[in-house]
């Protein structure tokens, strides 16, 4: 068995001492790993040879005076301790603006963000800038600051377009939206045309219910 | 000289395992027993030779000793002269940076080259927690403050082994970069292995290779994964052979028996071939002021 010099002074000593430790510890059943690799690391496996009288010094590694003077930053042990702490998420203050952002108006397309100028020029983030400018001048709640920047971006011109689930809702009656989703007309004149028939419907359907019984009148309409 | 060593095929065609005449070292076997040392050195070893310097017109070999280098003669000449107001040269391993290698690179450079980029939070490896700076969007940023200081520490370490004329094995078995690695090392003068590992490279290298043959005094993972994104073997391999490593560590690795592990991204060009560059740049440099020392001294 190789010994290990518990009169050593360097930084490997805690390691020759703590290796009785390690052994109670080395159940993880490591089958490649010998026990003199588990547990400790090169440097001192030669430094023990070197004592032993197995290595020469006339033949001692090349590396072995260079890892002396440079040692590494943490010991090359194959069983250390693990932080178990959760690992920190990184996120700014812009991260609920921009969560806000996407979830109204949706991804507005991919950003180089190695490129300065083409995250300057994102929609995002010219949002986030109108937003946090408006923050600074006023104290107002976070709800009507988001409303506040839109309409401040509108009157500066940019216009941004609502993702279908956040759009505004219509006065659209349901016969009328069924009967524009499922006949997709493109003509702007044909559609009013029929809107103003549906709706003409609707007002005699209206005045029948309540019994006022007329006849629908065809050459009104025109 | 270009060293590739190919598990595939043993042909003469593909450049070999170098029987080195220029750099024969002595071998240290790590035992594989923990028990009996002793019985194990019943393998012949290879005394140190030395280097073959210079065949000189008059047939004079010098050789000088590799393993006790040492500047003591050396600056002792070198001190005389400096009276005169040369150039005053110390032992490398007194100073900090002797190779300047803090100049080879920036964090710019590493953030830059997407050195930062991990794998996601499900892949990352227990060990590799406390280099990692944060996690944005369930991706694990790499803290590039602690790259910078393993970087210099390893960049440092090749130089210095370069400088002692040691043996620089470069390994990659990522397909990508295959090519890269192979480049590297042909352009720097130290080898590459990147094709699949032969169990017995170097635990077996006696039987496989033959006694001539010297394994790597350092091995540079530039992927410490194989192609199935298994730990690979010539990770476990030199750390039983005191073969000091220094390897490139993503989030997905396992730094624990590296040496000198550099965290980072190891997947994406940019920063393979930084660190090609940079390791291929660290080592030339070291080669250099390795010649102009010989040759400064060969003067005297």
């Amino acid at each position: 068995m190789v010994e290990v010099d518990q009169t050593q002074t360097t930084g490997y000593q805690q390691l020759g001492q703590g290796a009785n430790s390690q052994t109670r510890l080395a159940n993880t059943g490591s089958v490649e790993l010998n026990a003199l690799l588990t547990f400790i690391p090169i440097t001192c496996r030669v430094q023990n040879l070197m004592k032993a009288g197995v290595i020469k010094e006339k033949n001692k590694p090349v590396w072995f005076d260079v890892m002396k003077a440079f040692p590494p930053l943490e010991e090359p042990l194959y069983l250390r301790k693990i932080d178990k702490r959760p690992l920190p998420n990184i996120l700014y203050p812009e991260d609920k603006i921009r969560a806000q952002f996407y979830q109204v108006y949706g991804s507005q397309g991919a950003i180089d963000l190695k490129n300065k100028t083409s995250i300057a020029q994102s929609l995002c983030h010219i949002f986030i800038q109108k937003y946090q400018e408006l923050e600074k001048k006023d104290d107002v709640d976070c709800y009507r600051l988001f409303n506040l920047t839109v309409e401040e971006l509108a009157r500066e011109g940019l216009v941004l377009k609502k993702r279908r689930k956040y759009s505004l809702q219509s006065k659209q009656s349901d016969k009328e939206k069924r009967f524009l989703e499922t006949q997709p007309i493109k003509d702007p004149k044909i559609t009013d045309m029929i809107k103003k028939a549906l709706q003409m419907a609707e007002h005699a359907e209206k005045k029948a219910s309540n019994d006022e019984v007329k006849m629908f009148d065809t050459n009104k309409k025109s | 000289m270009q060293l590739c060593i190919d598990g595939h095929s043993m042909s003469p065609r593909r450049v070999f395992l170098n029987i080195v005449n220029s750099r024969v070292s002595s071998f240290v076997f790590g035992s594989n027993m923990a028990t009996n040392v002793l019985k194990m050195w019943s393998r012949p070893f290879v005394e140190v030779v030395g280097t073959l310097k210079r065949f000189q017109a008059t047939g004079v070999y010098q050789a000088r000793k590799l393993a006790t280098y040492s500047t003591n003669a050396a600056t002792q000449k070198l001190a005389q002269q400096t009276e005169s107001g040369t150039v005053k040269i110390q032992d490398p391993l007194q100073h900090p940076d002797y190779f300047d290698v803090h100049k080879l690179f920036t964090l710019q450079d590493l953030f830059r080259a997407n050195v930062h980029v991990g794998h996601k939070t499900g892949l990352l490896n227990v060990h590799m927690r406390k280099y990692i700076f944060g996690v944005r969007q369930k991706i694990c940023i790499i803290d590039l403050d602690k790259t910078v200081k393993h970087l210099q520490i390893a960049l440092n370490f090749a130089s210095h082994i370069a400088y002692r004329k040691g043996s620089i094995l470069f390994i990659n078995r990522s397909l990508q970069f295959t090519h890269l690695v192979e480049k590297t090392a042909k352009e720097c003068g130290e080898f590459a292995q990147t094709r699949r590992w032969q169990g017995g490279c170097f635990t077996n290298s006696l039987v496989q290779y033959g006694p001539e043959v010297k394994l790597p005094d350092l091995v540079v993972f530039l992927n410490t994964q194989n192609n199935v994104f298994q730990e690979h073997a010539a990770v476990r391999d030199s750390a039983k052979m005191n073969i000091p490593t220094i390897g490139i560590v993503d989030t997905n690795c396992n730094p624990n028996l590296i040496t000198y592990p550099v965290p980072g991204n190891d997947d994406t060009p940019d920063a393979m071939e930084l660190y090609c560059r940079l390791f291929k740049n660290a080592i030339l440099k070291a080669k250099q002021m390795r010649k102009e020392f010989d040759d400064h001294d060969n003067v005297m």
